[in-house]
């Protein structure tokens, strides 16, 4: 009974949420952009000492933003990974949040794509394809999860955006230009008890 | 409401000094923070627009319901809201075209060309400088290839001296240096990553690498060839030499310095043009975003202050024509609370002074026109109060002014009889025509009208006689051509003054008359003792016939002296607590039997009253006596004695069917030598009269229609019962 109580409250807290966000933005919030990168394959390992992650991330690129690379502009992305553990009777603790930073920039003197980030040093690529798709793969990151005893239920939220805050100003705060909002929507993937 | 306001119109400009700051300063505020400013501007103009809407709803109703002031403020609003509109509308578009053009001013095709070709320069330079190492590195290695392992030292150096390279280093496949050469002194052992030998071991590749000089700070850029160095003679020779294997050389040459500025510099700079480029649009939309709100907070800012501003000025204003309206229903004691010291201020503190003397003023005339009221009421109640009749009369004779008095003496007709012409209001004109025309001769005679002149008139009607003093004067300068009319009855003061005289002469005949008299009687006894026997008979009849008259006359001047003495004594009256009934009944009881009959209509109870019983059984025995006298030779002689108690007083009536008193002196029947008997004295009314005065009575006496008379005899009781 409580379990549904707060099932329908946070749905109803969602709505609130919602509406006080519509009402303290007007329709600013309208004009998120669209869901232009795709997670899947998701897997969680045990390790020796630690927890980590693997997944696929396909990130499509308009051709605005394709130009915009390609005229120079660095694109910094984001993957933020919350973990929520579970709780029925109140709202959802949220146990760690990691993020991984990773960058595409065209470096016009030398002709390649850098990407950095992901990996150890960065890497150069001639074509962009060839850089995105060297991102497409993200494995092996490490997430230092905490356990809690009383705890049973944990669930992972994923979500890959572009970092609007090193765009340039201009840029960032133009919410009206939904094209460079880049991003996945929120993945979410349940785990059993951390053991 | 006004707290309100403010609040918001200085939360709505705190918003936009922050909204304003936030384009310019990145570390400040975040994407994220503007946005919340830009929705919380929003949510103030809306507020604002809605505080505003329901300002103007309140106002207009104001307006409608005509409170006082409201007028004004809407007036005031408007001047306000206009006065802010239009400098900061045309602020706005100038801005607003401004911003556009010179964001757009930046923005030119042929900084972009210049742009894309400088960076197309640096990049063909670059381009150059990689073949021209590319070059010089296949050289090289092909030289090296060709050279036996114990010259390739020389030789490298020499080619790097020739090529002019600044590092050539030979590289095994393991990443170990096996030649070695430098153009500069102090030479860092250079690495390889394993990537770049796995890549070169596959062909040959350039590598541009980046980085700053520590020391100046400069961009310097550095073309690193790797070129697989094959050992197809050497192996020939000695296949078990280390060296035999493939090996890699790099190469590793900076550009120059002037040109790597410049290159890294157009770079940098293109990549900020592209920025803007992407930028232009959203700047735009920013700036012109962050204007309109600006502009909207400005303008409803404005406006929602003007209504505080307005109510304020308004206000005074609002309250001194609210004052003004309550002065008009005469409420002087209307303040209004003086603020600031400017026009208004003394406005308001003149307004409360004259507010204040007026309340002063109409005090002291409420005041004065109490007083005046309370002297014309004095006036009117001793003139109402007044015996003496006093009319106002102006030049043609028309009444202005009468009093009580004088409606009664002159008998005025009903009604008021102000602005009417005196012998209009008079009844009885024919009566008063002796004294209407003295008033017409002397309103006639200017010279007469001028003084004050007086006249005594006598009239009679009704059996009464009236005597009247009447004194005509003319009013003061302020009331020209009235005069005033001064009437005095003195009928009753003459009767007094009659009856002082006639009591005086009572007196000095009492006292002259009455002391003779005893000795005449005893002479004339005397005589007739004395001679009588002496004379004969003839002269002894005659002389007893001459004394018994002497003596009779003597007896009847000593009755008649009695009379006058009672008449002119001093009042001596013992009043004690008398049964006036029974004193009546006594009285009755006297004349019972008699040759009239009395019919006695009395009460059961006993009537008391403070009174002198003998006066006033003197009294009653008077009236019973000049009754029997009446009643002689009258057919079924009558008489009807009544006694009634009112309040405070009782009331004898005494009638007879007698033959009642003659016209001609029943006005004066209470004067002394009045009467119709004749062998009367005429003084027994006259002291009854006197005795029912003494005790606070009056006595009336009138005839009966037909016949009789009828006497009313009214004393007071003092509620003794």
């Amino acid at each position: 009974m409580m379990a549904y109580f707060m099932h329908y409250l946070k749905s109803k807290i969602y709505i609130y949420a919602v509406l006080i966000i519509f009402l303290f933005s007007g329709n600013i919030n309208g004009f998120e952009g669209e869901k232009s990168i795709e997670i899947k394959d998701f897997s969680f390992k045990k390790n020796e000492n630690s927890y980590s992650i693997e997944f696929v991330q396909k990130i499509k690129l308009s051709k605005k933003i394709k130009s915009a690379i390609n005229k120079g502009i660095p694109f910094n992305f984001k993957i933020v990974c919350k973990v929520f553990s579970k709780n029925n009777f109140w709202f959802d603790e949220k146990i760690q949040q990691v993020e991984l930073f990773y960058r595409i920039k065209y470096k016009a003197l030398k002709k390649v794509y850098e990407v950095h980030g992901v990996y150890d040093k960065k890497k150069e690529f001639n074509a962009l394809e060839e850089a995105i798709k060297s991102l497409n793969i993200v494995k092996d990151w490490n997430l230092n999860l905490k356990n809690k005893s009383n705890v049973y239920k944990y669930y992972i939220v994923l979500q890959v955006k572009l970092d609007k805050k090193k765009l340039p100003k201009p840029l960032q705060v133009n919410f009206f230009d939904k094209s460079w909002s880049i991003e996945s929507r929120k993945y979410e993937y349940l785990l059993e008890r951390l053991t | 409401m006004k707290y309100v306001i403010t609040s918001v119109a200085i939360i709505g400009i705190a918003l936009l000094i922050l909204l304003a700051k936030s384009l310019s300063n990145t570390d400040l505020i975040s994407s994220d923070t503007f946005r919340f400013l830009v929705a919380l501007s929003v949510f103030f103009v809306f507020s604002l627009i809605i505080l505003i809407a329901i300002q103007v709803f309140r106002l207009l109703q104001s307006v409608k319901k005509e409170i006082i002031g409201s007028r004004l403020t809407l007036r005031l609003v408007l001047s306000f809201g206009l006065m802010v509109l239009i400098p900061v509308s045309i602020v706005y578009l100038v801005s607003v075209n401004f911003l556009t053009k010179s964001i757009e001013s930046w923005f030119d095709v042929r900084v972009e060309s210049a742009l894309e070709g400088g960076l197309t320069l640096g990049q063909k330079t670059v381009d150059i400088l990689v073949n021209d190492i590319e070059l010089k590195g296949k050289s090289i290695a092909y030289s090296l290839s060709n050279t036996l392992p114990e010259k390739r030292q020389s030789l490298l150096i020499d080619m790097r001296e020739k090529f002019a390279i600044q590092d050539a280093v030979l590289f095994n496949k393991n990443g170990s240096i096996n030649l070695i050469s430098s153009s500069r002194e102090v030479l860092i052992p250079p690495l390889i990553d394993n990537d770049d030998i796995k890549k070169a071991s596959n062909g040959y590749f350039i590598k541009i690498e980046f980085s700053d000089n520590i020391e100046t700070g400069d961009k310097e850029i550095f073309l690193k060839a790797f070129i697989p160095v094959d050992s197809n003679k050497s192996q020939q020779k000695n296949v078990l030499d280390v060296s035999s294997q493939q090996q890699i050389l790099m190469l590793t040459q900076p550009i120059p310095r002037s040109i790597a500025n410049i290159a890294v510099s157009v770079e940098s700079v293109y990549e900020e043009y592209q920025q803007l480029t992407y930028s232009r649009n959203s700047l735009k939309i920013i700036y012109t975003l962050t204007l309109t709100l600006v502009l909207l907070l400005a303008i409803l800012s404005s406006v929602a202050i003007s209504f505080i501003l307005s109510r304020k000025f308004s206000r005074p204003l609002a309250m001194l024509a609210d004052a003004t309206k309550e002065i008009a229903k005469g409420n002087y004691k209307k303040f209004i609370p003086e603020s600031g010291k400017d026009e208004l201020g003394v406005l308001v503190k003149s307004f409360n002074s004259m507010t204040s003397q007026l309340d002063f003023a109409t005090k002291n005339a409420k005041k004065n026109r109490k007083s005046l009221e309370e002297a014309r009421s004095f006036l009117e109640i001793i003139l109402t109060n007044l015996v003496t009749a006093v009319i106002v009369i102006d030049n043609s004779k028309k009444i202005r002014l009468y009093n009580k008095s004088a409606s009664k003496m002159l008998n005025f007709k009903s009604g008021n009889a102000e602005g009417k012409l005196l012998s209009n209001a008079i009844k009885n004109k024919k009566l008063y025509g002796g004294l209407l025309k003295f008033i017409e001769e002397y309103l006639g005679n200017p010279k007469k009208s001028m003084k004050q002149i007086s006249a005594e008139f006598k009239f009679e009607h009704n059996q009464k006689e009236q005597i009247i003093i009447l004194q005509v004067s003319p009013l003061a300068e302020k009331v020209a051509g009235s005069y005033v009319l001064v009437i005095d009855d003195i009928t009753m003061v003459t009767k007094a003054q009659r009856q002082i005289a006639w009591g005086e002469v009572a007196r000095r005949l009492a006292h002259e008359i009455k002391n003779p008299l005893t000795p005449i009687q005893l002479i004339a006894e005397r005589i007739q003792h004395k001679f009588s026997k002496k004379l004969n008979k003839e002269d002894s009849g005659i002389l007893d016939k001459s004394t018994t008259t002497i003596v009779k006359q003597v007896n009847a001047l000593k009755v008649m002296v009695n009379e006058f003495s009672e008449y002119s004594r001093t009042p001596k009256i013992q009043k004690k607590k008398l049964d006036i009934k029974q004193l009546l009944e006594e009285v009755v009881d006297l004349y019972t039997n008699k040759s009239f009959l009395i019919t006695l209509n009395l009460k059961k109870d006993s009537i008391f009253i403070e009174a002198d019983e003998n006066k006033l059984r003197q009294v009653l025995i008077n009236i019973f006596d000049n009754a029997k006298d009446a009643l002689r030779n009258i057919e079924n002689p009558q008489m009807m004695v009544e006694l009634e108690q009112k309040i405070n007083k009782v009331v004898i009536v005494i009638k007879d069917n007698g033959i009642g008193i003659p016209k001609n002196i029943i006005n004066r029947i209470f004067e002394p030598y009045v009467t119709s008997k004749d062998n009367g004295t005429g003084l027994g009314l006259a002291i009854v009269k006197k005795i029912i005065e003494e005790h606070n009575g009056t006595i009336i006496i009138k005839n009966l229609v037909k016949i009789g008379v009828k006497i009313t005899i009214i004393l007071p009781t003092k509620n003794l019962n």
